[in-house]
Parts: C-alpha cells; structure tokens; sequence
C-alpha cells in the first residue's frame, strides 16, 4: 500500500462525497429504477411473443431473441445486481428490495449476497478472501502458482463466459467443496451443505424448465423456435455480464493485495482498495445502463449501496478526489479494456 | 387460500420470484391503469384542507373494491413522499355511508392526520400530495367500533372519551348514529354523552359536532380544557355503572380515565379503548434502550447499549443475527425495524419512525425499538 496518501483525509471525503450523494436520492431515483423495471417487462414480453411469430418472417424470431436477451441483461445487470445490494431499500417498496428480491438467473440471490455482497465486496481482490478473483479457475496474477491446467485456461474463460450464469451459481458452492466434501480448513460458511445443494438445484431447476420446457410448450408447434431463442438469449445474457464484469476487475492495472496487508484496515485504506481494485468503462448513457453501471465499476465499489442512478453524477468528484491524492483511476473504451483482459488471462496461463 | 391464489403465488414464485403475478406485472399494468397496485386498496385523493397548523384532513375516493369500514375502524395509508413509501395507521373520521354533499356518486372516506414527533410523515403529505394523486389503502381494521349494544341493548347509555386527535373514529361513529336515527334504524333514547379533551382552541370539528347535537337529540357534547380547570373526575363522575364508554387519545390518557372509571366502580368489561401512540416502551437512563424482538414470531424483550452497534448489542445479549462484513458494505445484517427511532453510523442520518429496513452494523438505538429479524 502507498504510504503517502493521507487515508483520514481520503475517507472524509469520500464520506462527504457519498453522504452529500445521498441526501438527494428520492423521487427521481425511485422513478428511474421503475421505469427500468417497465423496460424490462416490455422488452420480455415482446421479446417472448416475437419468438413464436418466427413462422412469419424469421426477422421476428431474430428481434426477439434480442429483445429477450436485452430484457435478460437489464434484469440481471441494472435491476438485480443493484437491487439485491440494497440500493434501493430505501424506497420501502415490497418489490423493489433486497430482501425479497430475486432475479431472471440460475444463482439463487441469497447466495449471491453473501458471496458477492459481502466477500467480494468486503475483500475485494484480497488474494485467498475473495473469491471472485479468477474465480477459482482463472489465474491472473502471480499470486497464485503456474499449474499446467493454466495453458489452456483462455478455453476455460471462454466456457465460463458462456455458462457464466451457472458459473455464479455453483461458485458459492465450489467454494465449500460441497459436493466432493472438501471443505477448506478456513473457510467457515453460515448456511450447510445441504442447504446450500438444495438451493442450487431448485433455483438453477426452476431456470431450467422455464425457458427450456414450459415456455417451448406453450409455443406448441414452434417448441424449437423458442426453445432455440431463449438458448440464445442466455447466452447472449451470459457472454455480456460476464465481459462487463471481467473489464472491470481484470484490466493491466487492476491491482491485488495480501490479506497481511489489509489487517486492521481503516475506512480510507478500504477506499483506496477498492479505488485500486476496480477499473471503469467509458461509453455512452445506455451502455451504462445495460452494465448495471458496472461501467462505473471504481464508484460502485467505493459506494455500493448508492442507487446506480448516481454513479455518473458522482464519477466526475471521485476523479477530482482520486486526482488530488495522486491515486489512478483506471478507466477506458471498450475494446481497450476488453483487450486488457484477454492479454491479461493469456499472460497469466504461462509460468 | 383457495386455488387460484395458490396457483398465482406458485407461478409466480417458480417463474417470476416474485410473490404473485400482480407483483411481477405491476410495472406494466401502471402504464394503462395509472392507479393500479398489486396487494394495496387504492385511493384517489379528492382534497386535502389543513384544518389547523399541525391538523391536515384528507378525502379520498377509495376504489370499489375496498371493503366497507366499520365506523371507528382505522386503515394503513400508504403514500410515496419522495420516493420512499411510507405507512401510518389512521381513524376514519367519516361514516362508512357518508357521502359528501361535492361528490355524490362516489363514496368517500375522511382521515384526519396531526402532526406529531416524527413530522416528516405529515409535513411530506402537504408538500407532495394533491388532489388528484393516487395513495394505497389497506382494508378498514381494529375492532374499536361501536359495538352491536347500541342496537341490541338500546337502553345502554353511550359515553364517548376523546382526547386531542382522539376524536376522530368518534366522529365516524356520531355520523353512523346520525344516519341511522334519520333513517328510523335507532330509536333508543338513552343518553349519549361526549367527552372532549383538548387544549384551549384546539378542539377539532366543532362545527360539524353541533350540528351533530342538532340531528342527535340524545347527544349532549362536552368540550373540555383541562387547563381551564376541567378535570376527568368531574367530566366522568355522573358516568353510570350500565353505560359502554369508549376511549381514545393518547395512551397516558386512557390510564386515567380508566383510573376514574375504576374509582366510581364502572366495570372494565363495559369499557373499549383505543390509544393511538402504539404502546411505547419506557427510556431507561444511562444510555440504554429497550428493544422488543421478534424472531421467527417469538418475541424477546431487550435492553441494550445505545453507544453501541445494534449487531454488537444483540450478540452480547446472545441473539445471533445474520452479518456479512459488519462496515455497512454488504447488507447481510439487513432487517426490519418496525418502529423507533435508529442512527446510521455511517452517515449520521436519524430514521423514520416507521417500517423500515435498517442494517444492524451501523445502527444504533436513539429510541426504543421494535425489530424483526
Ligand atoms: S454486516 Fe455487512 S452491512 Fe451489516
């Protein structure tokens, strides 16, 4: 850690910065997530009627795939990912929290709470706390030794990427070693084994037969048109999430730390981890919104519980923060980012 | 829960996560039905009339599916003020057969709404709702209504107590009593008495109560300061031993009415009460709070540090709550605070009074509270 920064300083800014932020979430924020809310409802339906008008013209079928996609991707990214943090908990809306809510995905969102909520967020990129780092397939820092099983894990990313959804979902369960009864000496979970399979099946199940069984069998005769689109749909789901969440945690200059290094942390030393940890997207408004504001991934992990609605307010002052205590704030187009990772994954599967 | 209920939450539930498919098409059904809400009455606002500086009256319209309140009954009003739902149970202050003489054809019901401590409630309602606007109604609830004595046993004297605001659900009930003599319903004559307490000027519908005297020939008003020398003892000793007296004002009130009541040997059973302050839970000095808790629907009484965090409060007390990183970052140690007052650490921030979501690891007790884990 750099020794030079004033952290209490830091910190109070920061403080400053988020309390100030959320003295003016109200109407226009909760109207904001609602109307998301009416997008994703629209674009899923009209996504899955155009999917059974394929027999028409197959263009329907095509525009619905992607209509069903977008409306898989704004539920997963700007409405689950951010609800399920709590940011909007503070609208005392029945729907729209993170304690009941659950999303469109096969990973049970309780379990993504405490896997991402609270590990990922709470250690981010300590190595050996946080478990999203390669997510225990990927090595992608000299913190971790060369196995010959690196070589080809620019196939296993890709895999990954793919089934990303599933990949979120066992990695709660991975991580205990559930089912081949490996359980690490430290890691101590609040929710057993059992419980944890069992949540694992029945949601990831109910995922299942929904796009693949009970929405096919509506479709009656076009049981492959739609079968084939929601696939397609998931995948495209899939590919996004796990790209936007990749740039934002794995580009060159993302930094790692030891677990030596983050004792006794204060609130400023946790800023200025997160601040290291992450790295943004630049883009335009809707590409912000269909990445969750994951674009605005350095905000996000200075304040994840403020409304997404106001990262992009916000990033403007968090650069003049950054700028004024000397700390880099990682940010770049697309491609840029994306390139960053993919030599990122490459380098780190060589010794 | 009959079939088709069930079949909605488990469609939901497995296809939508949600609770029912109202829920999951809410967003969608608004766009066409503006006012429409899943699991809530809704209500149009047809005015709202400060009565005094700290008194707001509200007429709302409620949609017809809303079941007929009992006059003296209460409903949850829900509105969004900046965003944010929030919940206050109210007396209705009309009878449920009233209609007013601007809207004929709908039916309308009347809250009357002080400010209190936590005026954030009230002084959002006049900033931010008009007539016009749409708030949420649960279903007409509390049982502080006027029993079936006054029909069955017309020979029971009637006594009704109110202090300040506790007025309200007796208005309801003389405009039910009102109806019903003009319509010939009530024909017993035995005495109605009405005890108001307030401060000087501050009695509420003064007006509308003598023409209510006017309409009610048994009903004689009483409108008492008790700064001028009014007092309880004097208002509640002609009080006879047969009479149903009902009581609503503040919680302290109802102890000493039920004090005099006692003391002239007017037996309980004949006694309904309503106190609208919910039960509050003595402060304790020396920094500490009493906390009720339920967990998993048992309750637990609790009395914790307030310099400390609720999380680390509750663990010294050997309850175990959920938490994650215990900095505020996670949202694992997220509960519900049911009332009370609480202080995000965080920010310094003071809560509602209200229903609310708290996390545990930077709140700590300002008031006593009333959680749910
Ligand atoms: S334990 Fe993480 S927010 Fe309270």
């Amino acid at each position: 850690m750099n020794k030079n920064i004033n952290f209490e300083l830091l910190a109070n800014e920061l403080d400053d910065l988020k309390r100030q932020t959320l003295s003016e979430v109200g109407a226009t924020d909760a109207a904001y997530i609602r109307k998301v809310i009416v997008w994703q409802r629209a674009l899923e339906w009209g996504g899955r009627v155009l999917l059974m008008l394929g027999f028409i013209h197959p263009l329907c079928w095509v525009v619905g795939v992607l209509s069903l996609a977008s409306a898989k991707i704004l539920d997963n990214m700007e409405i689950g990912h951010n609800v399920l943090h709590g940011q909007y908990d503070w609208m005392n809306d029945p729907h729209i929290n993170s304690r009941q809510f659950d999303w469109d995905i096969a990973c049970d969102g309780k379990s993504w709470q405490r896997i991402h909520n609270y590990e990922h967020h709470t250690y981010t990129n300590v190595i050996g706390k946080d478990r999203d780092f390669g997510y225990g397939l990927l090595r992608l820092s000299n913190d971790f030794a060369w196995r010959v099983k690196n070589l080809w894990q620019f196939i296993t990313y890709v895999n990954l990427s793919m089934l990303f959804q599933w990949g979120v979902s066992y990695h709660e369960l991975a991580a205990e070693r559930v089912f081949m009864g490996k359980k690490k000496q430290d890691r101590s979970s609040k929710v057993d084994a059992s419980e944890l399979k069992r949540r694992f099946f029945s949601k990831g199940g109910k995922q299942l037969i929904k796009d693949y069984l009970l929405f096919p069998l509506l479709a009656g005769p076009l049981f492959l048109w739609v079968i084939c689109g929601n696939l397609i749909a998931n995948l495209i789901r899939n590919l996004w999430t796990s790209t936007i969440i990749f740039c934002g945690h794995f580009t060159t200059d993302v930094h790692t730390f030891s677990q030596a290094e983050c004792e006794n942390e204060t609130q400023g030393q946790w800023y200025y981890r997160q601040a290291l940890g992450s790295s943004n997207i630049l883009g335009g408004k809707l590409f912000h919104i269909f990445t969750g504001h994951l674009s605005f991934q350095i905000e996000h992990h200075l304040f994840p519980d403020l409304p997404s609605s106001r990262y992009q307010q916000v990033a403007p002052q968090v650069v003049a923060i950054f700028a004024r205590h000397g700390i880099a704030y990682h940010t770049g187009p697309f491609l840029r980012q994306y390139s960053q990772v993919v030599k990122r994954i490459l380098r780190y599967s060589l010794p | 829960m009959n079939l088709l209920t069930r079949l909605n939450k488990v469609t939901a539930k497995t296809l939508f996560h949600t609770e029912s498919l109202g829920s999951y098409f809410e967003p969608l059904i608004q766009r066409v039905k503006p006012a429409w809400r899943a699991h809530w009455f809704r209500a149009q606002v047809l005015s709202v009339k400060p009565l005094r500086d700290d008194v707001l009256q509200l007429e709302l319209a409620p949609q017809k599916s809303w079941p007929q309140a009992k006059a003296g009954q209460h409903v949850l009003l829900t509105v969004e003020l900046n965003g944010r739902l929030m919940t206050r149970p109210f007396s209705i202050s009309s009878s449920p057969e009233q209609h007013h003489a601007q809207y004929p054809k709908t039916r309308v019901i009347r809250l009357t709404i002080k400010h209190n401590a936590d005026g954030a409630f009230t002084s959002g309602l006049s900033r931010h709702i008009t007539a016009g606007c749409y708030v949420n109604l649960s279903a007409p609830q509390g049982d502080f209504v006027l029993g079936e004595s006054v029909v069955d046993l017309p020979e029971t004297p009637l006594w009704f107590v109110a202090a300040g605001s506790g007025i309200t659900p007796f208005m309801a009930m003389l405009h039910q009593l009102a109806l019903s003599i003009k319509r010939s319903v009530l024909q017993s004559s035995s005495p109605i008495q009405l005890i108001y307490f307030a401060k000087a000027g501050e009695h509420l519908y003064v007006d509308e109560l003598t023409a209510l005297a006017q309409q009610i020939p048994q009903l004689s008003v009483k409108m008492l300061v008790r700064k001028n020398g009014d007092s309880l003892a004097a208002a509640l000793q002609e009080c006879p031993a047969a009479s149903q007296v009902l009581i609503c004002g503040p919680g302290k009130f109802k102890q000493d009415v039920d004090c005099q009541l006692d003391a002239i040997n007017h037996p309980p059973q004949h006694r309904q009460a309503e106190y609208f302050q919910a039960p509050v839970l003595p402060q304790t000095d020396n920094g500490h709070q009493h906390i009720q808790l339920t967990q998993r629907g048992k309750q637990t009484q609790l009395i914790l540090a307030t310099n400390d965090t609720l999380l680390n409060g509750l663990e010294l007390q050997g309850i175990s709550a959920n938490f994650g990183c215990r900095i505020g970052v996670c949202h694992q140690c997220q509960c519900v605070k049911k009332t009370g007052v609480v202080r995000n650490l965080r920010t310094g921030e003071l809560s509602q009074q209200g229903e609310q979501l708290i996390q545990l690891c930077i709140s700590q007790a300002v008031s006593p509270l009333e959680l749910e884990l």
